[in-house]
């Protein structure tokens, strides 16, 4: 009589525990697995939420005394623009936005004239950009409080150091600076301003934040200095800092608490599968009395194992996967947060169940193969 | 050549610092077409004796042959294989299988579905042959049991207190059956408590001296 349909027998005429079986490892497989996708969601949204808190990294121009930089709000020098391009091959700074920077009283109101490009990206790299301001030339972008005062809208047409701009957008108030900046293209700016390739300051975004750095600032100077010999770098620290702290919070709970769930999903599982074999020495002793090899016996109840084992892991990918995807949606906003349940992911559970099913089940079955069978069906007087 | 041949074998294990004696040390041979009834009180070991008989229990002391083979010089699994070959056991608590009805758990052992289905009829299990261990009545289960141990075409055949459970009737069945089987070349050994007569059979005592024969009592 063949294993396999030993194996089937067993499990039509005890279908109801082998499906009491299949739900407690479809539950244990669920939870590791709701607990992965959530985890890792949860780190990908924090690394989204916390970049958008804004840039901070700051390179001024060479020569440039901090205390001017933060009473006027700019940097009175400036750079050659070919400093970008110097910035193109380091790893500690990305997304980096070129700016011209300059006060000038405009209608009788002082306002932050400030030339700006999109986003340059190191190493070539090609990202959705987040940061920066593309103004098409000829055009002027308006902060709120500004338009306000000068009493500007949208579509208008208006005169600034002797040239005619239209007026292509007035943003929405936040609360900082950024309510009275007069935003125009890069070119535009370098133009009226008599600054023909030159800059007068970089924001980009630290790269280290997700590793440890004893001193970040240190590491962003010991990079870029070759790179801009005598340029400032200011490091905005408590937003790095934040930062860094968040997305390291959030990794090593995933990377600390995966392997504790995991653990003892698989503890659950062992003992599962070490009790439904300890369960059946009876039978194992009757097998071995009839004269079944010891690779017969264990291939009956590995295989059972591994059958339901299998259908544990895809019941728990199914059931997993449903309620991460269900919560992740309430709980994650951005892109970075969807859960997401990749083909390997699917693959390892697959595998991984019923290869440790069987295993666990290998202890308790070699265990009773290797005793006489007469003791394990305790026929001993 | 005998069937098996038994040199003062013995059994005894330590439970918790005490010597307990399983099996005395005991000699015992049987030729082809032996009906060997072994009787005694209960923990005398003839379980044991059978059990050591059968392969599936080393004993401390002595040797056992199954014809040529020493069998106390086989590892588990050379034992294993020769109970699959030559060796027919009926469990004192039947062990059938509870998910495989009659005919499977009989085929378990090895054998033709016919020759199954001939012992299960001769047996009087004709009509149940597709009934589970759990639809089963005691004595049912206990000839399904003997119908295993004999589907094989074994050298020998160990039972022990196969009739413990059955009436005259069931009884008479599977000591025919036994019979059939001795008369067609085959060994075989008996453990009982009874002290019904077995026709044409040789009963030995098990003892705290261990085996002896009637003579001897």
């Amino acid at each position: 009589m063949s294993i396999l349909r030993l194996v089937t027998k067993e499990l039509l005429l005890r279908r109801w525990s082998a499906l009491l079986a299949v739900s407690a490892l479809g539950a244990t497989v669920a939870a590791a697995l709701f607990f992965f996708l959530l985890a890792r969601s949860n780190e990908g949204e924090t690394r989204i939420l916390q970049r958008d808190m804004g840039l901070n990294i700051l390179i001024l121009p060479p020569g440039t005394s901090l205390d001017a930089y933060w009473a006027q709000g700019l940097a009175p020098g400036s750079m050659p623009v070919e400093f970008l391009l110097e910035l193109e091959d380091q790893g500690v700074a990305n997304r980096l936005v070129p700016m011209i920077k300059r006060r000038h009283n405009w209608q009788g109101r002082e306002v932050l004239l400030t030339g700006i490009s999109g986003e340059i990206f190191k190493q070539g790299k090609t990202m959705k950009p987040v940061f920066g301001r593309v103004v098409e030339p000829g055009s002027l972008v308006l902060g709120d409080e500004i338009a306000r005062l000068l009493s500007l809208e949208e579509g208008a047409s208006v005169e600034l150091l002797g040239r005619t701009f239209g007026i292509s957008r007035v943003l929405a108030p936040v609360g900082d600076e950024q309510d009275v900046q007069v935003f125009l293209d890069l070119g535009d700016a370098q133009s009226l301003l008599d600054l023909d390739g030159r800059i007068t300051e970089i924001e980009a975004l630290e790269c280290h934040c997700s590793e440890e750095v004893a001193d970040p600032l240190a590491a962003l100077r010991v990079e870029l200095d070759p790179l801009m010999p005598g340029a400032v770098i200011v490091r905005r620290e408590a937003l790095a800092d934040a930062r860094r702290d968040q997305r390291q919070l959030a990794g090593r709970f995933l990377q600390s608490g995966f392997p504790v769930i995991a653990g003892l999903c698989a503890l659950l599982v062992g003992a599962l599968c070490m009790l439904n074999v300890r369960e059946r020495r009876e039978e194992i002793g009757v097998l071995r009395a009839l004269g079944k090899s010891s690779g017969q016996v264990a291939a009956l109840f590995l295989g059972r194992a591994a059958f339901l084992g299998l259908l544990g892991g895809a019941t728990g990918v199914l059931l997993g996967g449903f309620l991460a995807s269900d919560l992740g949606r309430v709980l994650f906003e951005t892109r970075a947060g969807a859960v997401n349940l990749e083909l390997d992911l699917v693959l390892v559970a697959l595998f991984v169940t019923p290869a440790f099913a069987a295993v666990a089940s290998l202890i308790p079955v070699a265990l009773a193969v290797i005793q006489d069978p007469v003791r394990v069906l305790g026929e001993t007087s | 050549m005998s069937v098996f041949q038994v040199d003062c074998a013995g059994m005894h294990y330590d439970l918790r610092g005490q010597k307990i004696i399983a099996l005395a040390p005991s000699s015992l041979s049987a030729q082809q077409e032996e009906f060997i009834v072994v009787r005694g009180k209960s923990g005398a070991g003839k379980t044991t004796l059978l059990s050591i008989l059968g392969g599936m229990l080393r004993p401390t002391e002595g040797r056992v042959h199954l014809g040529s083979v020493e069998l106390t010089a086989l590892g588990p699994a050379a034992r294993a294989k020769l109970r699959q070959t030559s060796i027919g056991f009926v469990f004192q608590s039947m062990h059938l299988l509870p998910y495989l009805d009659l005919l499977d758990n009989t085929r378990l052992a090895g054998g033709s579905e016919a020759r199954a289905r001939e012992l299960l009829e001769q047996l009087g299990l004709g009509d149940r042959i597709h009934h589970r261990p759990a639809e089963l009545s005691a004595g049912e289960r206990q000839r399904g049991a003997v119908a295993r141990a004999l589907v094989h075409g074994p050298a020998l055949v160990l039972a022990d207190e196969p009739t413990g459970n059955l009436d005259p009737e069931s009884a008479a069945l599977v000591l025919e059956a036994f019979q059939s089987f001795r008369t067609n070349g085959g060994c075989l050994m008996m453990a009982t408590h009874s002290q019904e007569p077995i026709a044409e059979s040789r009963t030995v005592y098990l003892g705290p001296k261990g085996l002896h024969s009637a003579d001897e009592r």
